[in-house]
């Protein structure tokens, strides 16, 4: 692949907790406009790359470099400046407000006054959840709360979108919904990192995967290449 | 679940309403302009509560007392004197608020009042604003020179010079002073040096300690190598007091202390064990003990318990406040009137009381007291002996040094040593 | 923008209305006395913005207080030009900012948050209190001004406007006219976008820096506003007593505050005020009547209301109003429900 189409890239990353190794030596790359998955059983440190990623961890060595830029020193909102959104493990919304208000506060940042209304009123309906908007976000659902999180990921119209777990939690129904509006945004042009347990949901979804065992790369390639892959098939296949 | 949620706020609503109205009631007793023509009203701003509490409820109850005999006598001018007593809780803001308030909503005729210079001083300048007739009738680092500022207390002229001088003749030239690190420790420590220096004496160190501590192992050791004839202790408040107990066990006990501070305010010679407290020299205007050797002393002491039985002790403070408010008395009546300006002169014009205390006179120039003072020791077991009298002591550095005359200049500021 | 119809600003305005029609209903003393507890409002609103809004618990607004205090007293009595004190004044509320600023900056950028910032305020006030409690010596002065140990600096002129000294009613209706415009301000500043950011901040620190704010430097902006409201409060303080100590610094006057707008109720501005009036009110009350239970009963009042109603009394009664005369029942916090969007 050529350098340029590269949007996302570890180097020799590591992270270190004391003497825990959370992670080490970690090579990624990942092009510009794909559907990529990290998976990995528990503990692999899958979401502690998705930390350093996005700034909230600082790699112990190692660099973070997007769109050929070194990112590794750069606070976390810089990074959204850049065109990186996360949308965490845990819920990252803000429960005591409304569905309006919490898009309001990051849509607001990065559209225009006037626009703001119009572009809240898009993200919602996007997002399904537009009947919401006056709800109390503690009162939501577990799988609304995590649409309304990937909408306010969507407001700073990001190039590379981070989804921890996008569909944990969710019925069959919200998960199809959930796979559907991942495979849209990868259509308009946004690059997609994910992390997630489910194989089915993953081949529905994924183009290219990156296997994570103890803290290493394990294996990559496409799902095919992944799912025929015995030592894989060993360490990950048979939990849930 | 909605008829739940409304009869909670209803019933919420009600309470607070209830609260309020009970508040309000509640609290139309004090303030209030009452009937001028049959009472005098005097302010009284003592602290009832808070860290001075010790001596304030024993100013308070003194002030009382006065009061309830001037009444008994008939009153003043034909008239009952009311006290409206607020209770400035050890609070500076508090003394602000209520020396405000007596002055401008109660209307007052003087006021009585004050234990810390911080308090004096935040109200001083309001009763000069107001031309109220003000009498700080408390112990002090000295200095304040203000046309309408009267003083009964103790000031460095009547305790720390007779204090030294006495030591150094008694127990030798070599002096330690340990002190309060603020504006009192500091003056009064100011004062010792200049009178140490003035008897031929050797000052060999100063230590001045911040409020709040109370570690002094470190500066038990430095006052053992210096092994003076005599160590001035000049510390307040509850944390330093801790100094006593320590240097009990670990100090030398062969050096006598001495101190302008203790025992005859917060008393505690009769609150702290055994030995902490002995082998130490005060010099004081006033102490409960006195009554062992003054019949005058003995009369106060007996109706203060008489009136107040669950008080534990009616030190030097009590004694300036009661005697602040018969002098008072006594110019009110002199002057025909209470009206401020008159009884000033009265008060100016050499005015005295024969009191708890002996005579106390008002030193026309510098407005503090011309009066006795008294020197104490304490025992192994903490039993006062008293050793000697100074009489008439007079107040007159502020007159000598600083040239202040207030029956001819006007001024309101306070003086120190240095300057 | 509209305002909203709810329980909250129609006792707003009516408390401001009672407040401009006070001077003619009672004698001087009250206005004066009504003027200091005013002065003390902008106390309580500094922790209202700072810890309402941006969840910073500080117990360092006295810092800022006692600061801009002492630098008015030394500022002016140095000058000694009485028409120079607005200068003081404005100089005063600025250095606070300036001070609240670099102190937010070592802070929220060194990544300290939450209780530590409570434990750094806390150990600033208590260390002013003390090194200013030993200043009184004659080698502690500014210019011709003695700082004056512990017992303070006094006699410090009030403020003059051109010939006019503000005394009295007129100076009750400047701090008055001032508390009108801060208290808009709050009022529109929390559905302003730096309002709802502040509010994000609060609501989940952690949440917003993803979502491409900047925090510590919004969390050092709001910490400077809310240095200079102290700052204001501590001149206002010193125009109306003429007086300041280091007990400006000290624990009470750093946890009061705190304790007033928790109890008022501290997402509410108009709560922490109507809280702080009333509590300086019946304190003073209690103690003019001489009561020795008064610090008693005050500290079990305080303690009541924060066990019992945590989101605050005043705050709690005005949810109660909503719900049962404008039948409002979102929580949410922002109680953007039913009113026109900006």
């Amino acid at each position: 692949m050529s350098k340029e189409a590269v949007l996302l890239e570890l180097r020799h990353v590591g992270k270190y907790f004391g003497g825990l190794r959370a992670v080490d030596d970690i090579n990624i790359k990942v092009e510009s406009g794909d559907l990529h998955c990290l998976l990995g059983p528990n503990g692999a440190g899958k979401s502690t790359i998705f930390k350093m990623i996005m700034g909230i961890y600082k790699p112990t060595n190692g660099s973070v470099f997007f769109n050929q830029r070194n990112v590794t020193h750069l606070k976390s909102w810089d990074r959204v400046k850049l065109g990186i959104s996360i949308k965490m493990q845990t819920p990252g919304v803000f429960g005591e407000l409304t569905v309006y208000e919490n898009m309001k506060i990051a849509v607001q940042h990065f559209t225009r006054h006037a626009e703001v209304k119009s572009e809240v009123s898009r993200l919602l309906e996007l997002l399904m959840i537009r009947d919401l908007k006056d709800e109390l976000v503690d009162n939501l659902s577990h799988g609304q709360q995590q649409w309304l999180e990937i909408g306010m990921a969507l407001a700073c119209k990001p190039k590379l979108l981070l989804l921890d777990e996008p569909a944990a939690g969710m019925g069959p129904e919200e998960t199809d919904r959930t796979a559907e509006l991942i495979r849209q945004l990868n259509q308009q042009g946004i690059t997609i990192l994910f992390i997630d347990h489910d194989m089915a949901f993953v081949k529905k979804l994924a183009r290219n995967t990156t296997v994570l065992h103890l803290g290493r790369k394990f294996a990559e390639g496409t799902v095919e290449e992944i799912e025929t892959n015995q030592q894989v098939v060993d360490i990950y296949l048979g939990k849930s | 679940m909605n008829n739940r949620k409304k009869r909670k706020s209803l019933s919420l609503l009600l309470v607070f309403v209830l609260v309020l109205a009970g508040i309000l009631s509640g609290c139309g007793k004090s303030s209030g302009s009452n009937d001028d023509s049959k009472t005098i009203k005097l302010g009284v701003l003592e602290d009832r509560s808070g860290d001075f509490s010790l001596v304030g409820i024993q100013k308070y109850h003194a002030a009382q007392l006065a009061v309830e005999e001037i009444n008994k006598q008939g009153g003043l001018l034909g008239k009952k004197v009311q006290m409206v007593a607020p209770d400035t809780q050890s609070d500076n803001k508090r003394y602000q608020e209520m020396a405000k308030r007596l002055i401008l909503q109660d209307k007052v005729a003087a006021i009585m009042g004050a234990f810390s210079s911080a308090s004096r001083e935040a109200i001083r300048p309001i009763m000069d604003q107001n031309k109220m007739l003000y009498f700080y009738n408390n112990q002090y680092e000295g200095g304040v020179a203000d046309n309408m500022t009267f003083n009964t207390g103790a000031i460095p002229e009547h305790q720390m010079v007779p204090l030294i001088q006495y030591m150094i003749k008694k127990f030798g030239p070599r002096v330690y002073t340990i002190a309060a690190d603020y504006n009192f420790g500091q003056i009064s420590a100011q004062w010792v040096k200049k009178t140490v220096e003035a008897n031929g004496g050797k000052l060999v160190n100063e230590e001045f300690i911040p409020l709040g501590v109370s570690q002094f192992s470190s500066t038990i050791s430095r006052i053992k190598k210096a092994k003076p004839d005599v160590l001035v202790t000049l510390l307040v408040g509850q944390d330093q007091s801790s100094f006593y107990e320590q240097w009990s066990k670990s100090g030398d006990k062969s050096i006598p202390m001495a101190s302008t501070v203790n025992m005859a305010q917060a008393y505690e010679h009769k609150r702290f064990a055994a030995p902490a407290l002995a082998n130490m020299y005060v010099t004081a205007t006033f102490m409960e003990e006195l009554d062992q050797k003054y019949p005058s002393a003995k009369k106060f002491v007996d109706k203060f318990y008489k009136k107040f039985p669950n008080d534990k002790y009616v030190g030097m403070e009590a004694e300036s406040e009661y005697t602040g408010i018969m002098l008072w008395a006594k110019a009110v009546k002199k002057a025909k009137s209470t009206d401020t300006d008159k009884v000033i002169k009265a008060l100016e014009s050499g005015i005295s009381y024969d009191g708890p205390a002996g005579p106390v006179t008002i030193d026309p120039k510098t407005h503090h007291a011309i009066r006795n003072v008294y020197l104490v020791h304490t025992d192994a077991k903490q039993k006062v002996h008293i050793d000697t009298e100074w009489k008439d002591v007079k107040p007159d550095w502020l007159s000598k040094e600083k040239n202040v005359d207030l029956t001819k200049k006007q001024e309101a500021k306070q003086y120190t040593p240095l300057k | 923008m509209l305002v909203k119809l709810n329980t909250e600003n129609i006792v707003a305005v009516l408390i401001f209305l009672f407040f401009f029609v006070y001077p003619v209903l009672v004698d001087a003393y009250s206005v004066m006395n009504l003027a200091y507890f005013l002065s003390m409002v902008f106390l309580s609103l500094s922790l209202s913005l700072i810890w309402g809004y941006c969840g910073i618990f500080s117990f360092g607004q006295a810092v800022f207080f006692g600061i801009s205090g002492y630098f008015y007293a030394v500022f002016t009595l140095n000058s000694g030009i009485t028409t120079l004190t607005p200068l003081g004044l404005i100089l005063g509320v600025l250095i606070g900012g300036v001070i609240a600023w670099i102190l937010g900056y070592f802070m929220f950028y060194g990544g300290v948050n939450d209780v530590f910032v409570g434990l750094i305020t806390l150990c600033l006030t208590l260390v002013l209190e003390t090194f200013m409690g030993q200043t009184a010596g004659d080698q502690w002065m500014i210019g011709q001004v003695n700082l004056g140990g512990f017992n303070g600096i006094n006699s410090i002129p009030s403020l003059q406007i051109g010939s006019f000294i503000l005394t009295g009613n007129s100076f009750y209706y400047f701090v008055l006219l001032i508390l009108l415009a801060v208290f808009i301000f709050l009022k529109w500043f929390e559905f302003s976008k730096l309002g709802i950011a502040v509010v994000a901040i609060r609501e989940n620190r952690e949440r917003t820096k993803l979502l491409g704010y900047n925090v510590p430097f919004i969390q050092s902006l709001v910490f400077a506003m809310g240095g200079a409201l102290a700052s204001l409060s501590g001149i206002f303080y010193v125009l109306w007593g003429n007086y300041i100590t280091p007990s400006a610094f000290g624990l009470a006057s750093a946890t009061i505050p705190v304790v007033l707008v928790a109890a008022g109720g501290r997402k509410n501005v108009t709560a922490a005020l109507l809280f702080t009036v009333l509590y300086y009110w019946f304190s003073q009350t209690l103690s003019a009547s001489g009561s020795e239970y008064a610090l008693i009963i005050l500290g079990l009042v305080l303690i009541v209301a924060i066990l019992f109603v945590p989101n605050g009394l005043i705050a709690s009664l005005f949810h109660a109003g909503d719900q049962l005369f404008f039948r409002e029942h979102s929580k949410s916090l922002l109680r953007k429900k039913g009113a026109k969007t900006l």
